[in-house]
């Protein structure tokens, strides 16, 4: 057993009593031990705890629709009237939410059956970034887009899984290098730049980018952001 | 009467905040609810007002729950005053540490000094100066190594690391996790913030 296998069975407490006795026996003088010791504890808890943290601040972040009491009475009053006002209100803001989810919701990874090289990565990438693990996915997409500076359909999924994973300037970055860039996907950035602006409570600028791609982009880009302009 | 009642309000907040606090410990989305309606309406007014934005706020609250649970992690960890006033203190900390950083505002002794009024406080600023550090060598490890990590910490065994990564075994996938676990201990221990809040 190697002197981090130690560390971490001790962590994990699965070593064995007598092992156990003797890495706590060892504690009390070794000094180098207990400073690493200390160090993966931390990394362990700091790496948890950030993860459970981002994910709920990030459901903290969805704005929630809180019900006025003190207008109750009043609603009380006129609910017959507004029955059949508030049916159809009803019905088209379900509309609107599932129009919201299925034009915000990040496109999915889907494997290039023509490109054996990348193979391995590929499939990694696919199932991480399908299943919404953007902490994990991200590390795979850097080191695609460091082997070919112009991939840009992985620095698009790069720039998505910075914005879910609250790495906005990051995001911004890796969407701005397709824009600048030849790319031939730069009106798929700029939306999903605008979905990450959108997401993070910049709704003006979001707008402007989607008002231009309404005027500019070609196909169902243009669709897309127009009809994400009459939601929002 | 008023004293009674008074203290027995006192007592009732510390018991709920106990129980807010032991909630964030165990990830419970009502306490992290709670803790949202308690401190960010005055916190995003706040970072407003001084230069930022409400996106800053967000990451100054988040990073401010990471330091509290982190601190409260420690068996021998108390909370004197209130939580909002806690949390208030290091958030502001947090904030004019950034700040200072971003904009290379240099924050006057007495703005610092005014915010100093809670036990427990410096201690989790520590805490904070820690995370910073053990997150900016982290940052800095190669991708294939914050991969590793990453898979290793969400507790997935070896094979599945393997697997996913692409090695041809799980002994690979281990030898290469305490490679990269060896290079982010040195660089730690290396840094000087680290001998500093040792």
């Amino acid at each position: 057993m190697n002197y981090f296998e130690l560390i971490d069975r001790y962590l994990d407490n699965s070593l064995s009593p007598s092992d156990k006795m003797a890495f706590e026996k060892e504690l009390l003088t070794n000094e180098d031990l207990k400073t690493d010791l200390h160090i993966q504890k931390k990394m362990r808890a700091y790496q948890q705890i950030e993860s459970n943290v981002k994910n709920q601040v990030q459901q903290l972040k969805k704005p929630s629709k809180h019900i006025k009491y003190r207008w109750l009475w009043a609603a009380a009053a006129s609910v017959l009237l507004l029955m059949g006002v508030f049916i159809l209100q009803e019905n088209n803001n379900q509309k609107n939410k599932q129009a919201l989810a299925s034009l915000t919701t990040p496109p999915r990874y889907s494997l290039d059956k023509g490109k054996p090289s990348d193979n391995q990565m590929d499939e990694s990438i696919s199932v991480l970034f399908n299943n919404r693990h953007f902490a994990a996915v991200i590390p795979i997409l850097e080191q695609k887009v460091q082997n070919n500076s112009k991939d840009y359909q992985a620095l698009l999924y790069l720039g998505i899984s910075y914005c879910h994973n609250n790495q906005i300037d990051k995001g911004q970055t890796s969407f701005d290098r397709i824009i600048n860039g030849d790319a031939i996907n730069k009106d798929e950035a700029q939306y999903w730049k605008a979905i990450c602006l959108l997401n993070h409570g910049n709704i003006p600028a979001a707008k402007q980018i989607l008002s231009d791609l309404k005027q500019n982009a070609k196909g169902h880009i243009s669709e897309m952001s127009k009809k994400l302009l009459q939601i929002i | 009467m008023v004293t009674k009642n008074r203290q027995q309000f006192l007592f009732l907040s510390m018991h709920n905040e106990k129980k807010i606090i032991q909630d964030l410990l165990e990830n419970k989305t009502d306490a992290f609810v709670k803790v949202r309606n308690l401190v960010f309406p005055s916190l995003k007014y706040w970072i407003r007002k001084n230069n930022g934005t409400e996106a800053d706020a967000w990451d100054v609250f988040q990073e401010s729950l990471i330091v509290l649970i982190a601190k409260a992690q420690d068996p021998d960890f108390q909370l004197f005053g209130s939580l909002k006033g806690f949390l208030g203190t290091i958030q502001k900390r947090i904030w004019l540490k950034k700040l200072e950083k971003k904009q290379k505002i240099k924050v006057t002794p007495l703005e610092k000094k005014e915010l100093v009024y809670e036990n427990g406080v410096d201690a989790a600023l520590i805490e904070h100066e820690n995370f910073l550090l053990y997150k900016k060598h982290f940052n800095q490890l190669s991708p294939k190594c914050r991969h590793i990590l990453t898979l290793f910490f969400q507790k997935n065994s070896f094979s599945v690391i393997a697997k996913t990564i692409g090695f041809a075994n799980k002994d690979v996938a281990k030898n290469e996790k305490y490679k990269c676990q060896k290079k982010l201990t040195q660089k730690i221990k290396q840094d000087p913030l680290f001998k500093k809040n040792q």
